[in-house]
């Protein structure tokens, strides 16, 4: 286990899961769409995306999944992510900074497998929170 | 009442089979910004807990180009995405092939402080080569009239 390996012992409910800062452009907004090969011109296209009534191209949904869930494995080396469950509540737009965040809000054992229920969410700089809802994530255990 | 294709409710689609190689799993790591060596780093990965490389959990998104089931709901100029549920089980691999089947759970309408909304609930699940689940999605999809006003 590497020198970020975090054990299900170690952590407690309300610990945070360190930030990870997300500041979308066009350019990482295009790099996502191409390695998912979508198609949709409201990701890349400002002005297609102004003629459906939005000021100019938003970042895809999933790309906040994607993110979160890099925090997620940035934080624990050897996390698995068993569930994430989001709402999209505001679009995720170029030249906005956001923050990834996460606090831990319950603790299971089963057996073998100890996990642990996270609430995660993006941030921008006011405090809303275009993506939001929980993650549970199966922690290595010591010994 | 919303007018759609009721006879699609609950129907089980097969949206294909796809390969995955290694290049689409590390390009997609890439733009994210993943460093962790099990995403990133075929031979470091080797070390690693998953024995090998492997695909961010949401790297599913990029079977996302194939057609759903569409229930062809006779309402909104605009769709979003309005929540996704999603279950990880077996990590995808260079090599794997997926087979991606999708089903329309619900088509309901609700109204909100915007106005009416349609919202449709699909579940894809996303399976390997060996019968194993990979991962199951369940999306709102979210119709409405117009893309203002979205908060």
């Amino acid at each position: 286990m590497s020198e970020n390996a975090v054990y299900f012992e170690d952590v407690d409910i309300g610990d945070e899961i360190t930030p990870l800062p997300m500041n979308p452009t066009h350019e990482t907004i295009a790099a996502y769409v191409k390695a998912c090969r979508i198609t949709e011109k409201r990701f890349t296209d400002d002005a297609y995306a102004r003629s459906l009534g939005m000021d100019g191209i938003i970042a895809p949904g999933n790309m906040g999944l994607a993110y979160l869930s890099r925090m997620i494995n940035d934080w624990a080396q050897g996390a698995i992510l068993r569930k994430l469950d989001v709402r999209f509540r505001g679009f995720v737009k170029p030249g906005v900074q956001l923050t990834c965040k996460g606090l831990i809000v319950e603790k299971h054992v089963r057996g073998s497998e100890n996990s642990i229920e996270c609430d995660v969410f993006i941030e921008n700089e006011s405090g809303d929170r275009p993506v939001a809802g929980s993650a549970t994530v199966i922690l290595p255990t010591r010994g | 009442m919303i007018e759609f294709d009721q006879s699609i409710l609950g129907k089980e689609f097969v949206l294909g089979t796809f390969q995955i190689t290694e290049d689409m799993m590390l390009s997609f790591a890439q733009a994210v910004g993943e460093t962790s060596p099990q995403y990133v780093d075929p031979e470091a990965a080797k070390n690693t807990g998953s024995g090998g490389l492997v695909a961010p959990p949401i790297f599913y998104d990029v079977f996302r180009a194939h057609q759903m089931p569409d229930p062809k709901v006779q309402f909104g100029k605009i769709s979003f995405n309005a929540g996704q549920h999603c279950e990880f089980y077996t990590p995808m691999r260079p090599g794997d092939t997926i087979t991606v089947k999708a089903r329309i759970t619900d088509v309901y309408e609700k109204t909100g402080r915007t106005g009416k909304m349609v919202f449709i609930i699909r579940e894809t699940t996303y399976e390997n080569q060996k019968g194993e689940k990979v991962a199951v999605v369940e999306q709102s999809q979210v119709r409405r009239e117009s893309g203002a006003g979205r908060e």
